[in-house]
């Protein structure tokens, strides 16, 4: 009983990501494509993802920007607030590697030095095409 | 820039021992004294009615800092710039005759280390992270060493 439940709870999770989005101090740029690819041209909502308000309610949580000081922590903080099982997508250059921050002062060499990331999606920005194949290839991952 | 304006400006940079240059069309640079800017810089706002502060830069010239005050007067611009030596980075805020140069001389406080004396929020941080250790030198003096600000501010990580 207790298997089959978890199986239905496994199935239903892969067919609705709730994404939860934070700009790590992002240029706006991954953002943009972000909500583009929301939007009817593109719809992911057909794969059940949702960006839904609070982190507590979110599965995938989709990093766009580099870290800085300002932001590593408060990043640490929502990432710790997302129930598991949970899942960090890191979009576009900056959040990937630093982009063309790398080197600056004040901003890190990507997110996976603050939190795990589970998928890369290059890019600056990445089009809309390029986030809803990471979205879903991270689905198919989903054991 | 209309020659009854130039010629204004000519008096009072006649009056502050300043030097004029015309840069391009447009675009004229007065170079005065330290002392002598906010006398300056007065006049143009009293008696010259130039009133638009674009914005203040700074830059880093090895013995001093520049600053240059960016004046907006119809189509025209007015560099204002100064020299401050960084073995005593302090100037006199411009606060009390153009209130929105506050947050400008702020930036310039965060980023090259120099102190607007009558600025009432020299105290505050305007860019830099609240986590900024005080010795550290300001970021974009030359002489700082990005390396070493980001493994302070906890950037760099170990790679195994």
């Amino acid at each position: 009983m207790r298997s089959l439940l978890e199986g239905v709870v496994k199935w239903a999770r892969k067919r609705s990501p709730w994404v939860y989005h934070i700009n790590a101090s992002s240029c706006n740029g991954c953002d943009i494509e972000l909500v583009a690819s929301l939007t009817p041209r593109y719809d992911i909502e057909r794969f059940g993802a949702v960006l839904v308000p609070s982190p507590r309610h979110a599965d995938v949580l989709i990093v766009t920007g580099t870290v800085n000081a300002q932001t590593k922590d408060r990043l640490r903080r929502v990432y710790e607030q997302i129930p598991e099982p949970k899942h960090v997508i890191a979009l576009g250059a900056c959040a990937a590697a630093g982009g063309v921050f790398k080197g600056c002062y004040n901003a890190g060499q990507g997110i996976q030095d603050v939190i795990p990331v589970d998928m890369f999606i290059p890019g600056c920005p990445p089009r809309p095409e390029a986030i809803m194949y990471g979205v879903l290839k991270l689905l198919g991952e989903v054991k | 820039m209309s020659e009854a304006f130039l010629q204004g400006i000519e008096k009072y940079a006649a009056e502050t021992k300043a030097t004029i240059t015309q840069l391009r069309k447009g675009h004229t640079m007065v170079e005065v004294d330290q002392s002598k800017l906010k006398t300056f810089i007065s006049r143009l706002v009293t008696d010259a009615s130039i009133r638009q502060l674009s914005t203040i830069t700074g830059l880093d010239l090895g013995q001093n800092i520049g600053i240059i005050y960016h004046f907006s007067h119809d189509r025209d611009t007015l560099h204002v710039k100064a020299l401050i030596p960084k073995t005593q980075p302090t100037a006199e805020s411009i606060v009390d005759i153009i209130p929105g140069a506050i947050l400008y001389e702020m930036e310039i406080h965060d980023m090259l280390g120099i102190t607007f004396s009558g600025n009432p929020w020299m105290d505050k941080k305007l860019l830099l992270p609240d986590t900024w250790p005080a010795d550290l030198p300001p970021p974009l003096l030359k002489t700082s060493k990005p390396a070493e600000i980001r493994r302070r501010l906890g950037l760099e990580v170990e790679k195994k």
